[in-house]
């Protein structure tokens, strides 16, 4: 970009332009949560089959069920195929 | 002292041409500029406006322009250019071609519930541009776009965040802190593979590991990206202030299908290296051995494996995780981590505590909220219900559907992972900057005037008015050019002459 640097002589910034904001982050209002409970016994007692587990492991069934129509219809092929150049 | 968490996300997409001329290169460039010409139909002009990347304080690299891939593609679609293509959006991001990958880096971003909206809007940016080569291709023809890390074969591209930071910090004090965070986080960053790429390793001693990119991590500190990757990655070009910031740049994230995994990953990062700016963290917790330590936690799927410490302790990925999160808690009751946005501060807080609990239990109960879990959990039920190994293609070829953007063809879009923001929001991310940084700038000012913009950058945007020279406006500060700050006068002002005029009284 040396050929626009150039011809550049006119520079606005913001910097000088721009107040500084009015509100410092001190400043802002705050909502806060109540502070999360410290690492505890509780832990342990969870019970893992909630609704939401149970939910899930239906849910998964259901995908295992219908996975097969959704799947890359020669796996070996797509494998093979798949290949990227490395990058950053 | 810590600074407003200012961050981004870029992302380096895989990308394969269906019944087509495979070079990745004119495919990337293809792809983006399909998008581009969609956008152009759609605001009504028969050519986009050419705003392209100014590249002033980067190396932009050869040109690896192939005349006859080119020549091919231009044979099918005549109205889209493949060149090297380098765009910048009105939402403020740059869209473009690195390294034979599409790379999408979102805009700068005030806190880190904005920055996962904005990565969401990159996937939803990069579906669009599949749909509109889709109709420029021949039928058979299709450009498919996957956002993972590797190709399972030995090659990786990244998905990188960015992070504001005070200059004033020692780097060495970000590189003893930072380095444990990077490879304890995996737990809940990791989106999962199948294998390893490791040179040596079988299939049958690492089956599945939690992290696509561990594997190509060979030093600790280093300036690389594409080899020899570091897990501290000590990049020095902060697109902003140079004497007041530094934007810490890390290369060791996996990409994301998870919102809950990449809001994580950012809200965890934010909050500790705004904890090393103001130095409260615990100078004992330094691992002796940064990088065996991070294969090691990427390919213990127990998260019981302990860790060497510099001073002979041992602790595990989950109980330095536990550590961090305790330190984190006591600094946002401090105030400390209102450089996060205080509110976002708090969400990130509750859910490393739910997310680290559910990982100490049964890992499996998040499955519908981390991407290696939920990976992990779809595959192994799927091996045992047909009887197959590891090792076989299809579990290898639905380690890679997991990542395909297609709804249709999307495994992540099937397991049921929660999402944490309103897909309205993301929608509106896809052309509308985030308000409060600048971004913001950058992005009304190419949607109001994109004749008149010659070319933009991070720190900069370069108009042409026509006037005998160009006027260039730098923006060194990333929070302001915000909303607050130029959102009533770039609504108030006829022309782009008229903004350089009133911004300069």
């Amino acid at each position: 970009m040396g050929v626009f640097n150039n011809c550049l002589h006119s520079v606005t910034s913001l910097r000088y332009l721009v107040a500084e904001p009015e509100v410092s982050m001190a400043e802002r209002e705050q909502l806060r949560k109540p502070a999360p409970q410290r690492r505890g016994a509780e832990v342990e007692a969870e019970p893992v089959t909630s609704d939401s587990g149970e939910r899930i492991k239906a849910e998964l069934d259901d995908l295992l069920d219908e996975i097969d129509e959704v799947l890359e219809v020669n796996a070996e092929e797509f494998v093979k195929s798949y290949i990227q150049k490395g990058g950053q | 002292m810590a600074v407003p968490k200012v961050c981004g996300i870029e992302t380096e997409f895989g990308i394969v041409v269906k019944n087509g001329d495979p070079n990745p290169i004119a495919a990337s460039s293809f792809l983006i500029n399909s998008y581009l010409a969609l956008l152009a139909s759609e605001r009504g002009v028969r050519t986009q406006p050419h705003v392209g990347w100014d590249f002033e304080d980067e190396s932009p690299g050869s040109d690896a322009r192939d005349a006859r891939d080119t020549a091919l593609l231009l044979s099918v679609a005549p109205e889209v250019e493949t060149h090297l293509v380098n765009a910048v959006l009105t939402n403020g991001a740059r869209y473009y071609v690195d390294h034979a990958h599409p790379e999408y880096s979102a805009p700068e971003c005030a806190d880190v519930r904005e920055a996962l909206i904005h990565d969401r809007a990159g996937e939803e940016i990069l579906l669009r541009s599949m749909d509109a080569a889709r109709r420029m291709l021949p039928d058979d023809q299709e450009i498919v776009v996957y956002k993972n890390n590797s190709d399972g074969k030995g090659s990786s591209y990244g998905c990188h965040e960015n992070y504001l930071m005070d200059r004033n910090v020692p780097f060495g004090r970000i590189v003893h802190h930072i380095s444990v965070h990077l490879v304890t986080r995996q737990i809940f960053t990791g989106a999962g593979k199948v294998g390893s790429e490791s040179p040596g390793s079988r299939t049958d001693e690492v089956p599945f590991q939690i992290t696509q990119r561990a594997d190509f991590f060979e030093e600790e500190v280093g300036l690389e990206t594409t080899l020899k990757r570091p897990i501290v990655n000590t990049r020095d070009e902060p697109h902003a202030d140079p004497r007041r910031y530094r934007r810490f740049h890390v290369i060791a994230g996996d990409a994301n299908m998870s919102e809950t995994a990449t809001y994580l990953k950012l809200g965890t990062t934010a909050a500790v290296l705004a904890m090393i700016e103001d130095d409260v963290l615990d100078p004992s917790i330094r691992l002796a051995h940064p990088i065996p330590a991070m294969h090691a936690v990427s390919r213990d799927l127990t998260l019981t494996r302990s860790l060497e410490l510099d001073d002979g302790r041992r602790m595990s990925a989950l109980d330095i995780q536990w550590a961090l999160l305790g330190a984190a808690r006591d600094h946002f009751e401090r105030g400390g981590l209102d450089v996060l946005n205080g509110d976002v501060a708090a969400d990130i807080i509750s859910l490393w505590e739910s997310v680290l609990t559910g990982l100490e239990s049964d890992p499996l109960q998040l499955a519908d909220q981390l991407d290696w879990v939920a990976k992990y959990r779809l595959f192994d039920a799927y091996r045992e219900r047909h009887g197959i190994d590891w090792d076989h293609a299809r579990l290898v070829a639905m380690d890679l559907q997991y990542h395909d953007l297609r709804p249709g063809s999307s495994l992540a879009r099937r397991v049921g992972l929660k999402q944490v923001v309103d897909p309205a929001e993301v929608q509106r991310a896809m052309s509308q900057p985030p308000e409060d940084t600048r971004a913001y700038f950058r992005g009304r000012c190419l949607d109001r005037f994109p004749s008149d913009i010659v070319t933009a950058n991070w720190d900069s945007v370069v108009f042409d008015v026509g006037e005998s020279s160009l006027r260039r406006v730098p923006m060194m500060e990333p929070l302001k050019g915000t909303k607050e700050h130029v959102g009533s006068l770039i609504d108030e002002v006829e022309t782009a002459a008229e903004l350089l005029d009133r911004l300069g009284n």
